[in-house]
């Protein structure tokens, strides 16, 4: 672990941006297992539940050490902050669960897909002083959503 | 409420989440940020289904958990600790839209082992994502 501190701290934009495309390489290999779950044993919320749960642990046991560590010496706004996302996150889920109960994917799917542009409005609109948006990311954030909805509406008409 | 409503609140609450992020992570290291981000959202869901899905959950195989626990790891440790971290180093602008590119890799994955079909849309879609990832990732962070 501490090889990767130090080559994000060597290589913070690089590793950045490899974890962010990572990231959606994951949730892409996650939708695929989730679909296999979904039709085969559970309803999606059920499958959510012990997923969510069963990363929490892997979380705690690979972590354990680190975790100790910042619960003892990281201040509390930390952990506020992050538990809201936590929260905000599973709410979400939650949300588009509902939503795909009262309407096809089809309708669901392009609203779901903007939340990026929604990130990005609440980051300019809260986040001035820690990061700058510029047009070059809008434009690249608006083409990303675009080719996504392109995506998501084909496979589900 | 319609499913148009409860689709724009998710929308929301995951761009308010990733923003959540930002500002939690600047006084926290990315893995013990990815832990509590899981701890309220995974016991109030599991509590959720428990009380509401209960014979369902009792009715399942063993294998069944086997699937859980796997979307488990590439979902939420290993996907939610990546986007913490890239949220971290490179901000939530330039991050939030590369995490949205999950329905491509899920695209290529049908494509590959379920042997999904190639259509002129698929073509058309990835060629933009590529297109808006490399716009967004050839600019240069201020650290």
């Amino acid at each position: 672990m501490n090889y990767i501190y130090n080559l994000s701290a060597k290589y913070p934009t690089i590793i950045g941006y490899i974890s962010a495309i990572g990231a959606g390489a994951s949730y892409g290999a996650a939708q695929t297992v989730g679909k296999h779950i979904t039709s085969e044993y559970a309803h999606p919320i059920v499958g959510t539940a012990f997923a969510l749960f069963s990363g929490f642990i892997f979380v705690s046991l690979i972590f354990h050490r680190q975790i100790i560590k910042d619960v003892a010496t990281a201040p509390a706004k930390g952990f506020f902050w992050l538990a809201l996302s936590g929260v905000g996150s599973a709410a979400g889920v939650t949300l588009l669960y509902f939503a795909l109960d009262r309407s096809p994917l089809v309708q669901v799917s392009p609203i779901i897909a903007t939340s990026p542009l929604i990130a990005i409005l609440l980051t300019h609109l809260i986040l001035r002083q820690l990061e700058k948006v510029t047009g070059r990311t809008i434009i690249g954030a608006a083409l990303v959503v675009s080719g996504i909805l392109l995506i998501t509406i084909s496979k589900s008409l | 409420m319609d499913g148009f409503n409860f689709a724009i609140l998710a929308a929301c609450c995951w761009g308010i989440s990733n923003v959540l992020v930002r500002i939690g992570v600047h006084s926290l290291s990315p893995t013990t940020g990815t832990w509590i981000s899981l701890l309220p959202g995974s016991v109030a869901i599991l509590g959720f289904v428990l009380i509401f899905h209960l014979d369902e959950i009792l009715a399942l195989p063993g294998l069944a958990f086997i699937w859980f626990a796997l979307a488990g790891f590439l979902n939420f440790a290993l996907g939610r600790l990546l986007n913490t971290i890239g949220i971290k180093l490179v901000g939530v602008s330039k991050a939030a839209p590369l995490f949205s590119t999950a329905p491509l890799f899920a695209t290529v994955l049908g494509v590959t082992f379920l042997n999904e079909s190639i259509t002129p849309q698929l073509i058309l879609g990835t060629l933009l994502v590529v297109a808006g990832a490399v716009l967004i990732t050839s600019e240069p962070v201020k650290q």
